[in-house]
Protein backbone atom coordinates (compact mmCIF):
# COMPACT_ATOMS: atom_id res chain seq x y z
CA UNK A 1 0.00 0.00 0.00
CA UNK A 2 1.38 3.38 -0.91
CA UNK A 3 1.51 5.80 1.97
CA UNK A 4 1.03 9.48 1.45
CA UNK A 5 4.73 10.16 2.01
CA UNK A 6 5.85 7.69 -0.61
CA UNK A 7 3.31 9.06 -2.97
CA UNK A 8 4.82 12.52 -2.73
CA UNK A 9 8.25 11.23 -3.65
CA UNK A 10 7.03 9.70 -6.88
CA UNK A 11 8.03 12.06 -9.62
CA UNK A 12 5.48 13.43 -11.96
CA UNK A 13 7.04 13.95 -15.33
CA UNK A 14 5.23 16.24 -17.66
CA UNK A 15 4.65 14.42 -20.93
CA UNK A 16 5.17 17.55 -22.96
CA UNK A 17 8.57 18.25 -21.51
CA UNK A 18 10.11 14.88 -22.34
CA UNK A 19 11.91 16.28 -25.33
CA UNK A 20 11.91 19.99 -24.54
CA UNK A 21 13.25 20.14 -20.98
CA UNK A 22 17.06 20.24 -21.06
CA UNK A 23 17.31 18.39 -17.77
CA UNK A 24 14.53 15.85 -18.35
CA UNK A 25 16.80 12.81 -18.38
CA UNK A 26 18.73 13.66 -15.25
CA UNK A 27 15.55 14.57 -13.39
CA UNK A 28 14.53 10.93 -13.78
CA UNK A 29 17.28 9.93 -11.34
CA UNK A 30 16.00 9.03 -7.86
CA UNK A 31 16.82 11.70 -5.35
CA UNK A 32 17.59 14.28 -8.01
CA UNK A 33 16.45 17.82 -7.32
CA UNK A 34 17.23 20.17 -10.18
CA UNK A 35 16.44 23.22 -8.04
CA UNK A 36 19.29 22.36 -5.67
CA UNK A 37 21.63 22.20 -8.65
CA UNK A 38 20.35 25.42 -10.22
CA UNK A 39 20.69 27.36 -6.99
CA UNK A 40 24.18 26.05 -6.20
CA UNK A 41 27.41 28.00 -6.25
CA UNK A 42 30.55 26.01 -7.00
CA UNK A 43 34.13 27.21 -7.05
CA UNK A 44 36.53 25.58 -9.49
CA UNK A 45 40.14 26.46 -8.78
CA UNK A 46 42.31 26.00 -11.85
CA UNK A 47 40.78 25.59 -15.30
CA UNK A 48 43.48 23.52 -16.90
CA UNK A 49 42.89 20.04 -18.23
CA UNK A 50 40.80 18.66 -15.34
CA UNK A 51 39.22 22.06 -14.69
CA UNK A 52 37.86 22.15 -18.23
CA UNK A 53 36.20 18.77 -17.77
CA UNK A 54 34.74 19.69 -14.41
CA UNK A 55 33.39 23.04 -15.60
CA UNK A 56 31.93 21.43 -18.73
CA UNK A 57 30.15 18.78 -16.67
CA UNK A 58 28.82 21.26 -14.13
CA UNK A 59 27.63 23.69 -16.81
CA UNK A 60 25.77 20.99 -18.71
CA UNK A 61 24.22 19.69 -15.46
CA UNK A 62 22.85 23.17 -14.88
CA UNK A 63 24.80 24.32 -11.80
CA UNK A 64 23.63 27.91 -11.15
CA UNK A 65 26.84 29.81 -10.49
CA UNK A 66 30.43 28.75 -11.08
CA UNK A 67 33.41 30.77 -9.89
CA UNK A 68 36.47 29.93 -11.94
CA UNK A 69 39.86 30.96 -10.62
CA UNK A 70 42.98 30.91 -12.79
CA UNK A 71 45.55 33.58 -13.57
CA UNK A 72 47.13 31.70 -16.45
CA UNK A 73 46.98 32.22 -20.22
CA UNK A 74 46.20 29.62 -22.88
CA UNK A 75 49.15 28.06 -24.67
CA UNK A 76 49.11 25.96 -27.83
CA UNK A 77 50.25 22.98 -25.76
CA UNK A 78 46.97 23.09 -23.74
CA UNK A 79 44.79 22.30 -26.74
CA UNK A 80 45.21 18.52 -26.75
CA UNK A 81 43.19 18.13 -23.58
CA UNK A 82 41.02 21.18 -22.96
CA UNK A 83 37.55 20.92 -24.45
CA UNK A 84 36.63 24.57 -23.84
CA UNK A 85 39.76 26.15 -25.33
CA UNK A 86 40.34 26.96 -28.97
CA UNK A 87 43.33 27.57 -31.20
CA UNK A 88 42.47 31.22 -31.86
CA UNK A 89 42.54 31.97 -28.13
CA UNK A 90 45.85 30.13 -27.87
CA UNK A 91 47.35 32.24 -30.65
CA UNK A 92 46.27 35.41 -28.86
CA UNK A 93 47.43 34.08 -25.46
CA UNK A 94 44.09 34.89 -23.88
CA UNK A 95 43.19 34.34 -20.23
CA UNK A 96 41.96 30.79 -19.60
CA UNK A 97 39.01 31.97 -17.51
CA UNK A 98 37.77 34.38 -20.21
CA UNK A 99 37.81 31.71 -22.89
CA UNK A 100 36.10 29.17 -20.62
CA UNK A 101 33.38 31.71 -19.85
CA UNK A 102 32.67 32.32 -23.53
CA UNK A 103 32.61 28.60 -24.29
CA UNK A 104 30.18 27.95 -21.42
CA UNK A 105 27.76 30.55 -22.77
CA UNK A 106 27.28 28.36 -25.80
CA UNK A 107 26.91 25.16 -23.76
CA UNK A 108 24.33 26.58 -21.36
CA UNK A 109 23.47 30.29 -21.39
CA UNK A 110 21.60 30.06 -18.06
CA UNK A 111 24.71 29.30 -16.04
CA UNK A 112 26.45 32.26 -14.45
CA UNK A 113 30.22 32.00 -14.81
CA UNK A 114 32.29 34.37 -12.69
CA UNK A 115 35.92 34.48 -13.84
CA UNK A 116 38.62 35.51 -11.37
CA UNK A 117 42.05 36.22 -12.81
CA UNK A 118 44.03 35.96 -9.60
CA UNK A 119 46.45 33.75 -7.82
CA UNK A 120 44.58 31.69 -5.24
CA UNK A 121 46.24 33.39 -2.26
CA UNK A 122 45.18 36.80 -3.58
CA UNK A 123 41.43 36.13 -3.64
CA UNK A 124 39.00 37.46 -1.07
CA UNK A 125 38.72 34.74 1.58
CA UNK A 126 34.99 35.41 1.97
CA UNK A 127 34.50 33.92 -1.46
CA UNK A 128 35.11 30.46 0.03
CA UNK A 129 32.17 30.91 2.37
CA UNK A 130 29.81 31.86 -0.42
CA UNK A 131 30.30 28.56 -2.21
CA UNK A 132 28.44 25.30 -1.64
CA UNK A 133 31.28 23.13 -2.92
CA UNK A 134 34.91 23.89 -3.75
CA UNK A 135 36.84 21.96 -6.39
CA UNK A 136 40.56 22.08 -6.95
CA UNK A 137 41.96 21.08 -10.32
CA UNK A 138 45.50 22.19 -9.64
CA UNK A 139 49.04 21.22 -10.49
CA UNK A 140 50.79 22.12 -7.25
CA UNK A 141 50.59 21.13 -3.59
CA UNK A 142 50.81 24.69 -2.24
CA UNK A 143 47.54 25.94 -3.73
CA UNK A 144 45.80 22.63 -2.96
CA UNK A 145 46.66 22.94 0.69
CA UNK A 146 45.52 26.54 0.84
CA UNK A 147 42.15 25.63 -0.67
CA UNK A 148 41.93 22.64 1.69
CA UNK A 149 42.70 24.80 4.72
CA UNK A 150 40.09 27.45 3.99
CA UNK A 151 37.42 24.98 2.85
CA UNK A 152 37.93 22.96 6.03
CA UNK A 153 37.85 26.03 8.25
CA UNK A 154 34.65 27.35 6.68
CA UNK A 155 33.00 23.88 6.68
CA UNK A 156 32.63 23.79 2.88
CA UNK A 157 32.93 20.42 1.08
CA UNK A 158 36.16 20.32 -0.90
CA UNK A 159 37.10 17.94 -3.69
CA UNK A 160 40.66 17.62 -4.86
CA UNK A 161 41.97 15.83 -7.91
CA UNK A 162 45.33 15.02 -9.39
CA UNK A 163 46.47 13.48 -12.65
CA UNK A 164 49.69 12.06 -13.99
CA UNK A 165 49.83 10.17 -17.30
CA UNK A 166 47.50 7.17 -16.91
CA UNK A 167 47.02 7.71 -13.20
CA UNK A 168 44.71 9.91 -11.25
CA UNK A 169 43.31 10.54 -7.78
CA UNK A 170 40.20 12.12 -6.33
CA UNK A 171 39.71 12.93 -2.67
CA UNK A 172 36.97 14.80 -0.85
CA UNK A 173 37.34 16.68 2.42
CA UNK A 174 34.44 17.75 4.60
CA UNK A 175 34.92 19.06 8.12
CA UNK A 176 31.44 18.02 9.29
CA UNK A 177 32.49 14.38 9.03
CA UNK A 178 34.70 14.81 12.06
CA UNK A 179 36.65 11.57 11.91
CA UNK A 180 37.70 12.09 8.26
CA UNK A 181 41.13 13.24 7.18
CA UNK A 182 41.95 16.44 5.29
CA UNK A 183 44.71 16.95 2.73
CA UNK A 184 47.08 18.49 5.27
CA UNK A 185 46.90 15.28 7.37
CA UNK A 186 48.88 13.39 4.74
CA UNK A 187 51.54 16.03 4.05
CA UNK A 188 54.98 14.54 4.58
CA UNK A 189 58.31 16.15 5.30
CA UNK A 190 59.24 15.33 1.72
CA UNK A 191 56.34 17.47 0.46
CA UNK A 192 57.45 20.35 2.66
CA UNK A 193 60.98 19.97 1.37
CA UNK A 194 59.75 20.15 -2.22
CA UNK A 195 57.80 23.31 -1.46
CA UNK A 196 60.88 24.81 0.12
CA UNK A 197 63.13 23.84 -2.79
CA UNK A 198 61.93 26.97 -4.59
CA UNK A 199 63.74 29.01 -1.97
CA UNK A 200 67.42 29.40 -1.15
CA UNK A 201 68.75 28.42 2.26
CA UNK A 202 68.41 31.99 3.56
CA UNK A 203 64.75 32.16 2.55
CA UNK A 204 64.93 34.16 -0.68
CA UNK A 205 62.85 32.93 -3.59
CA UNK A 206 64.77 31.39 -6.47
CA UNK A 207 63.43 32.48 -9.83
CA UNK A 208 64.38 29.69 -12.11
CA UNK A 209 62.81 29.14 -15.51
CA UNK A 210 64.24 25.64 -15.68
CA UNK A 211 62.17 24.73 -12.68
CA UNK A 212 59.00 25.83 -14.49
CA UNK A 213 59.62 23.49 -17.41
CA UNK A 214 60.75 20.54 -15.36
CA UNK A 215 57.63 20.76 -13.23
CA UNK A 216 55.33 20.08 -16.19
CA UNK A 217 53.87 16.60 -16.10
CA UNK A 218 52.65 14.27 -18.81
CA UNK A 219 48.88 14.28 -19.29
CA UNK A 220 46.32 12.99 -21.75
CA UNK A 221 42.66 13.90 -22.05
CA UNK A 222 41.39 10.36 -21.47
CA UNK A 223 42.74 10.39 -17.92
CA UNK A 224 41.64 13.95 -17.24
CA UNK A 225 38.11 13.26 -18.43
CA UNK A 226 37.85 10.18 -16.22
CA UNK A 227 39.15 12.04 -13.18
CA UNK A 228 37.23 15.23 -14.03
CA UNK A 229 34.10 13.12 -14.45
CA UNK A 230 34.47 11.51 -11.04
CA UNK A 231 35.28 14.84 -9.45
CA UNK A 232 32.24 16.60 -10.89
CA UNK A 233 30.06 13.69 -9.84
CA UNK A 234 31.30 14.19 -6.29
CA UNK A 235 30.23 17.83 -6.58
CA UNK A 236 26.72 16.82 -7.65
CA UNK A 237 26.50 14.28 -4.83
CA UNK A 238 27.33 16.93 -2.28
CA UNK A 239 24.90 19.42 -3.78
CA UNK A 240 22.03 16.93 -3.88
CA UNK A 241 22.56 15.26 -0.56
CA UNK A 242 24.12 17.72 1.84
CA UNK A 243 20.73 18.80 3.23
CA UNK A 244 19.91 15.17 4.00
CA UNK A 245 23.29 14.74 5.71
CA UNK A 246 22.83 17.87 7.81
CA UNK A 247 19.42 16.63 8.91
CA UNK A 248 20.11 12.95 9.56
CA UNK A 249 23.91 12.77 9.92
CA UNK A 250 24.19 10.21 7.11
CA UNK A 251 24.04 10.15 3.35
CA UNK A 252 20.88 9.02 1.56
CA UNK A 253 20.87 5.72 -0.25
CA UNK A 254 19.60 7.32 -3.43
CA UNK A 255 22.63 9.56 -3.91
CA UNK A 256 25.23 7.62 -1.94
CA UNK A 257 28.14 8.71 0.16
CA UNK A 258 30.83 10.99 -1.30
CA UNK A 259 34.52 10.03 -0.99
CA UNK A 260 35.04 11.97 2.24
CA UNK A 261 38.38 11.19 3.89
CA UNK A 262 38.96 8.57 1.22
CA UNK A 263 41.06 8.71 -1.86
CA UNK A 264 40.07 7.12 -5.12
CA UNK A 265 43.07 5.97 -7.12
CA UNK A 266 42.73 5.31 -10.82
CA UNK A 267 45.29 3.20 -12.62
CA UNK A 268 44.76 3.36 -16.37
CA UNK A 269 47.48 0.84 -17.13
CA UNK A 270 45.84 -1.85 -14.99
CA UNK A 271 42.28 -0.62 -15.74
CA UNK A 272 41.72 -0.47 -12.04
CA UNK A 273 40.12 1.75 -9.44
CA UNK A 274 41.05 1.52 -5.80
CA UNK A 275 39.74 3.40 -2.80
CA UNK A 276 41.91 3.89 0.23
CA UNK A 277 40.98 5.44 3.54
CA UNK A 278 43.18 8.36 4.54
CA UNK A 279 44.45 8.47 8.11
CA UNK A 280 43.52 11.50 10.17
CA UNK A 281 46.46 13.13 11.88
CA UNK A 282 45.39 14.13 15.42
CA UNK A 283 47.99 16.90 15.36
CA UNK A 284 47.22 18.11 11.85
CA UNK A 285 47.94 21.83 11.40
CA UNK A 286 44.54 22.38 9.81
CA UNK A 287 41.96 19.97 11.10
CA UNK A 288 43.13 19.66 14.72
CA UNK A 289 42.13 23.29 15.29
CA UNK A 290 39.09 23.64 17.54
CA UNK A 291 36.96 26.66 16.89
CA UNK A 292 36.10 28.57 20.07
CA UNK A 293 32.46 28.04 20.96
CA UNK A 294 30.71 31.35 20.61
CA UNK B 1 53.38 28.94 0.07
CA UNK B 2 49.99 27.95 1.38
CA UNK B 3 48.56 29.65 4.41
CA UNK B 4 46.35 28.64 7.31
CA UNK B 5 43.13 30.57 7.95
CA UNK B 6 43.88 33.60 10.11
CA UNK B 7 42.37 32.27 13.37
CA UNK B 8 44.31 28.98 13.17
CA UNK B 9 47.50 30.85 12.31
CA UNK B 10 47.05 33.30 15.17
CA UNK B 11 46.41 30.62 17.78
CA UNK B 12 49.43 28.65 16.66
CA UNK B 13 51.73 31.69 16.70
CA UNK B 14 50.54 32.79 20.11
CA UNK B 15 51.31 29.33 21.51
CA UNK B 16 54.77 29.24 19.99
CA UNK B 17 55.66 32.72 21.17
CA UNK B 18 54.52 31.80 24.66
CA UNK B 19 56.98 28.89 24.71
CA UNK B 20 59.84 31.14 23.58
CA UNK B 21 58.88 33.71 26.17
CA UNK B 22 58.98 31.11 28.94
CA UNK B 23 62.47 30.16 27.81
CA UNK B 24 63.51 33.84 28.10
CA UNK B 25 64.52 34.16 24.48
CA UNK B 26 62.34 37.12 23.62
CA UNK B 27 63.40 40.68 24.40
CA UNK B 28 60.89 42.40 26.64
CA UNK B 29 58.07 44.32 24.98
CA UNK B 30 59.27 43.77 21.45
CA UNK B 31 56.44 41.57 20.19
CA UNK B 32 54.45 43.48 17.58
CA UNK B 33 51.35 42.02 15.96
CA UNK B 34 50.60 43.39 12.50
CA UNK B 35 47.82 42.55 10.10
CA UNK B 36 49.72 39.85 8.27
CA UNK B 37 52.77 39.18 10.38
CA UNK B 38 54.24 39.19 13.84
CA UNK B 39 57.73 40.38 14.67
CA UNK B 40 59.96 40.47 17.74
CA UNK B 41 63.58 40.53 18.85
CA UNK B 42 65.32 37.46 20.20
CA UNK B 43 68.42 37.34 22.37
CA UNK B 44 70.41 34.14 22.37
CA UNK B 45 73.37 33.27 24.50
CA UNK B 46 76.15 31.16 23.08
CA UNK B 47 79.85 31.50 22.48
CA UNK B 48 80.68 33.11 19.15
CA UNK B 49 83.55 35.23 17.90
CA UNK B 50 84.05 38.58 16.27
CA UNK B 51 87.17 39.95 14.64
CA UNK B 52 89.24 42.47 16.47
CA UNK B 53 90.10 45.67 14.66
CA UNK B 54 93.24 47.75 14.65
CA UNK B 55 95.59 44.80 14.46
CA UNK B 56 97.33 43.76 11.32
CA UNK B 57 96.79 40.13 12.14
CA UNK B 58 93.35 38.55 12.10
CA UNK B 59 92.47 38.15 15.73
CA UNK B 60 89.24 37.08 17.39
CA UNK B 61 87.47 37.96 20.54
CA UNK B 62 84.48 36.24 22.10
CA UNK B 63 80.92 37.47 22.01
CA UNK B 64 78.27 35.81 24.12
CA UNK B 65 74.95 37.46 23.35
CA UNK B 66 73.44 37.77 19.91
CA UNK B 67 70.46 39.73 18.71
CA UNK B 68 68.17 38.44 15.99
CA UNK B 69 65.06 39.98 14.45
CA UNK B 70 62.36 37.40 13.74
CA UNK B 71 59.31 37.96 11.59
CA UNK B 72 56.63 35.32 11.25
CA UNK B 73 54.56 35.79 8.12
CA UNK B 74 51.26 34.26 6.99
CA UNK B 75 53.01 31.20 5.54
CA UNK B 76 53.94 30.00 9.01
CA UNK B 77 54.08 27.06 9.91
CA UNK B 78 54.70 26.13 6.28
CA UNK B 79 58.29 26.46 5.06
CA UNK B 80 59.24 30.08 4.46
CA UNK B 81 57.06 31.28 7.31
CA UNK B 82 60.00 32.52 9.37
CA UNK B 83 62.11 35.49 8.26
CA UNK B 84 65.32 35.71 10.26
CA UNK B 85 67.73 38.66 10.26
CA UNK B 86 70.89 38.42 12.28
CA UNK B 87 71.51 41.86 13.74
CA UNK B 88 74.54 41.82 16.06
CA UNK B 89 78.04 41.50 14.68
CA UNK B 90 79.54 38.02 14.36
CA UNK B 91 82.40 36.46 12.41
CA UNK B 92 80.76 33.40 10.96
CA UNK B 93 80.71 31.67 7.56
CA UNK B 94 76.95 31.09 7.58
CA UNK B 95 75.80 34.42 9.00
CA UNK B 96 75.97 37.83 7.33
CA UNK B 97 75.05 40.19 10.18
CA UNK B 98 73.42 43.57 9.64
CA UNK B 99 75.75 45.26 12.09
CA UNK B 100 78.92 44.59 10.11
CA UNK B 101 82.25 45.64 11.48
CA UNK B 102 84.43 47.96 9.37
CA UNK B 103 81.82 48.19 6.71
CA UNK B 104 80.14 51.28 5.28
CA UNK B 105 76.88 49.62 4.44
CA UNK B 106 75.00 47.17 6.66
CA UNK B 107 74.99 43.44 5.99
CA UNK B 108 71.97 41.51 4.74
CA UNK B 109 71.17 39.71 7.99
CA UNK B 110 70.94 36.42 6.07
CA UNK B 111 71.46 33.15 7.91
CA UNK B 112 72.06 29.85 6.15
CA UNK B 113 70.63 27.25 8.44
CA UNK B 114 69.70 23.65 7.83
CA UNK B 115 66.49 23.58 9.87
CA UNK B 116 64.85 26.00 7.43
CA UNK B 117 65.96 23.91 4.47
CA UNK B 118 64.78 20.68 6.09
CA UNK B 119 61.59 22.13 7.53
CA UNK B 120 59.44 19.29 8.85
CA UNK B 121 55.98 18.79 10.29
CA UNK B 122 57.49 18.88 13.75
CA UNK B 123 59.66 21.97 13.27
CA UNK B 124 58.65 25.01 15.21
CA UNK B 125 59.84 28.36 16.49
CA UNK B 126 61.51 26.86 19.56
CA UNK B 127 63.59 24.37 17.58
CA UNK B 128 64.54 27.12 15.13
CA UNK B 129 65.81 29.48 17.80
CA UNK B 130 67.65 26.66 19.56
CA UNK B 131 69.31 25.67 16.32
CA UNK B 132 70.49 29.27 15.84
CA UNK B 133 72.18 28.89 19.19
CA UNK B 134 73.86 25.73 17.93
CA UNK B 135 74.83 27.39 14.66
CA UNK B 136 76.89 30.00 16.50
CA UNK B 137 78.86 27.25 18.22
CA UNK B 138 79.16 25.06 15.13
CA UNK B 139 79.99 27.07 12.01
CA UNK B 140 79.87 25.14 8.77
CA UNK B 141 82.82 26.39 6.69
CA UNK B 142 82.04 23.93 3.88
CA UNK B 143 78.93 25.87 2.85
CA UNK B 144 79.54 29.60 3.41
CA UNK B 145 77.31 32.46 2.29
CA UNK B 146 78.48 34.30 -0.77
CA UNK B 147 79.87 37.42 0.91
CA UNK B 148 83.48 38.44 1.41
CA UNK B 149 83.36 38.38 5.19
CA UNK B 150 81.65 34.96 5.20
CA UNK B 151 84.16 33.46 2.79
CA UNK B 152 86.90 34.87 4.96
CA UNK B 153 85.29 33.27 8.01
CA UNK B 154 84.95 29.97 6.15
CA UNK B 155 88.62 30.00 5.25
CA UNK B 156 89.53 30.84 8.80
CA UNK B 157 87.39 28.11 10.39
CA UNK B 158 88.64 25.54 7.90
CA UNK B 159 92.18 26.15 9.07
CA UNK B 160 91.26 26.54 12.73
CA UNK B 161 88.53 24.18 13.82
CA UNK B 162 86.04 25.78 16.17
CA UNK B 163 86.67 23.14 18.85
CA UNK B 164 90.27 24.22 19.05
CA UNK B 165 89.45 27.91 19.19
CA UNK B 166 86.89 27.31 21.89
CA UNK B 167 89.29 25.19 23.92
CA UNK B 168 91.94 27.88 23.69
CA UNK B 169 89.47 30.48 24.77
CA UNK B 170 88.25 28.40 27.71
CA UNK B 171 91.74 27.74 28.96
CA UNK B 172 92.41 31.47 28.70
CA UNK B 173 95.48 31.10 26.55
CA UNK B 174 96.54 33.48 23.85
CA UNK B 175 97.61 31.40 20.94
CA UNK B 176 99.14 32.29 17.66
CA UNK B 177 98.65 29.75 14.93
CA UNK B 178 101.69 28.60 13.02
CA UNK B 179 100.17 28.48 9.62
CA UNK B 180 97.99 31.53 9.90
CA UNK B 181 98.06 34.91 11.53
CA UNK B 182 95.66 34.01 14.28
CA UNK B 183 95.57 35.41 17.74
CA UNK B 184 92.80 34.88 20.20
CA UNK B 185 92.49 37.75 22.56
CA UNK B 186 90.50 37.40 25.72
CA UNK B 187 89.01 40.72 26.68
Amino acid sequence: MTTQKDYQEIKVIDKDSVDTDIFDRQKRIHGWDQDKISNAKVMVIGVGATGNEVVKNLVLSGVGTIYIIDFDFIEMSNLNRCVLFNSKAAENNEYKVDVVKEACKILNPDVKIIPIKKDLNAIDKNLYRECDVICSCLDNVEARLEANNYAYYYDIPFIDSGIDEYFGTVQAVYSKVIESACLQCAISDKDLELMWSKFSCTGQEINSEDQETTRKIATIITTTSIIGGIQSQQVLKFLLDIDYFRKYGKWSSQIGEPLIGKQLLYNGLMNRFKIIEKLKDPECWTCSYKKPIS
Amino acid sequence: MPELPFEIWKERIENEIKILKNLNFIENDTIAFHENNVDFWVNIKSLGFITKDNTEKLSLMPINTHRIFIKLNRSFPYPGGIDLSWYSNIFHPNIHPIELQNSEKPGTGYICINILKKWSRLSDLESTVKSLQKLVENPNPEDPLNYDICSKAAEFFKKNPIEKIRKNYESGEEIEEENDDVVIVDD
